[in-house]
């Protein structure tokens, strides 16, 4: 019940931010959070959930945002096997790599959906992933590490 | 015998990659989860944000009292929060008297015959990392009877029409977005063309005006009703330069939307009335 509280406040405050800074994604620097912190079930629900809400308020038809959050979640759970995750390189390696997912995943879709967005955009949105990443990521660590992992010793 | 290296691949790339490739072809010829994702996803963020903002008004105002009141001397207690109370009145009813005036406005529109209005508060922008495209959240939906293409206006013009809709809130796609096309004529030389988007930065691009079709500058632009989706004769845009190219067949023109979209509040939604239509049906079932 208590995650189920934490993660619909969290849920909220992401929408509330990603209105007042157009083109953030709140979500996907939790759902690495979440795999960081081995929470594979939670994961699952919330990328289902976190998957309609942004593809309810896009304006690009289904797919986007399954293949971003995809390839952050593979990306997470592939580096588990591969590097030490808790290392300032990886830190900047995996916001560089999420900036860039989302460059190249956007990139696909809006031509497949043979739509024009400004190439400004695009990038202007990556830098904001590029930023706002590591910032949200360690926000969601710390404060989920705070209220229910040191709560429940 | 599949191998172990192949198997892997089999179920972790090749895999999910059909199984995505299906799920998108489908949803793109049956639009199934875009309609779900609306209904679902647009409607909880709709959710969210509108209690929200109302508590973010209330609080401002009651923010705004509370500091009003505050640091007040003794001796001119009285007097000071007389006149503070005299000035927020004075500031309450300029702010009334602003949105009296834009509701006013709003109440002037004529809407063209057939054609029926209904306002919406804005909700919010481009929101989240999905949004690439320039829109707005309304606070209007299907059961408002709106539908996708619904045209959106002001009482200046033309804000952008419909994308997506769920039970209350509806996604509007601004003119000035690049995927935006409304036909267009001439206010005065009644030339066509076909506006369209070039970016929230830049101004709009008239297309396909013939070389030797007159038009001037500083000419509204209003719908011309080819697109079937506008009604005609609602101003979209004033003429702001025109140039002629030895390339091309057309003259290059640049236009200026008339709706201020950057201090956009609330919306018209016009739908057009379904009665004649549906009188026309009525009369040819009972035949």
């Amino acid at each position: 019940m208590k995650t189920i509280i934490w993660w619909t406040i969290y849920t909220i405050l992401g929408i509330w931010l990603q209105r007042f800074i157009p083109g953030l994604d709140c979500f996907a620097p939790a759902l690495a959070g979440c795999l960081y912190l081995g929470l594979f079930k939670t994961t699952f629900w919330l990328t289902l959930i976190w998957i309609i809400i942004q593809e309810g308020v896009g304006g690009l038809a289904f797919g986007f945002t399954l293949l971003f959050y995809g390839g952050i979640v593979l990306f997470f759970l592939g580096s588990k096997l591969i590097f030490t995750q808790n290392t300032a390189l990886f830190f900047i390696g995996a916001s560089f790599y999420s900036a860039g997912l989302y460059f190249v995943t956007i990139q696909i879709m809006t031509s497949l959906q043979e739509l024009n967005v400004p190439i400004y955009l695009i990038v202007q949105n990556s830098m904001l992933t590029l930023i706002f990443f590591p910032i949200l990521w360690t926000i969601m660590i710390l404060s989920y590490s705070q209220w229910m992992i040191d709560s429940n010793v | 015998m599949i191998s172990k290296r192949n198997k892997f691949l089999l179920l972790f790339v090749f895999l999910p990659i059909a199984l995505y490739i299906s799920v998108y072809t489908w949803n793109w010829h049956t639009g199934t989860i875009d309609r779900f994702a609306s209904y679902t996803g647009l409607e909880f963020v709709g959710w969210v944000l509108e209690p929200g903002i109302w508590v973010q008004n209330k609080t401002k105002s009651m923010w705004n009292n509370y500091i009003d009141l505050v640091d007040i001397g003794k001796e001119n207690r009285r007097l000071r929060e007389k006149l503070k109370q005299t000035k927020l009145q004075v500031f309450k009813l300029k702010q009334k008297n602003a949105e009296y005036n834009r509701l006013q406005e709003l109440l002037k529109f004529s809407p063209p015959k057939d054609w029926k209005y209904q306002g919406a508060r804005i909700l919010a922008h481009e929101l989240g990392p999905n949004a690439v495209l320039k829109t707005l959240l309304v606070s209007k939906g299907k059961t408002d009877g709106i539908s996708k293409n619904t045209p959106v206006v002001t009482p200046e013009g033309v804000v952008g029409k419909v994308l997506r809709t769920s039970a209350h809130y509806s996604t509007v796609l601004l003119l000035t977005d690049p995927n935006s096309r409304i036909p267009v004529k001439g206010k005065k030389s009644r030339t066509n063309g076909i506006i369209q988007g070039q970016g929230p930065y830049s101004d709009l691009k008239l297309s396909y005006v013939p070389k030797n079709a007159q038009l001037f500058e500083e000419e509204i632009l209003v719908t011309s009703g080819l697109g079937r989706i506008f009604p005609k004769g609602i101003p979209v845009a004033r003429v702001q330069d025109i140039e002629k190219s030895d390339l091309s067949l057309f003259k290059q023109v640049g236009a200026k939307p008339v709706s201020k979209l950057k201090k956009l509040e609330e919306v018209l939604l016009i739908e057009m009335n379904s009665q004649i239509p549906k009188k026309l049906q009525d009369k040819f079932t009972r035949k």
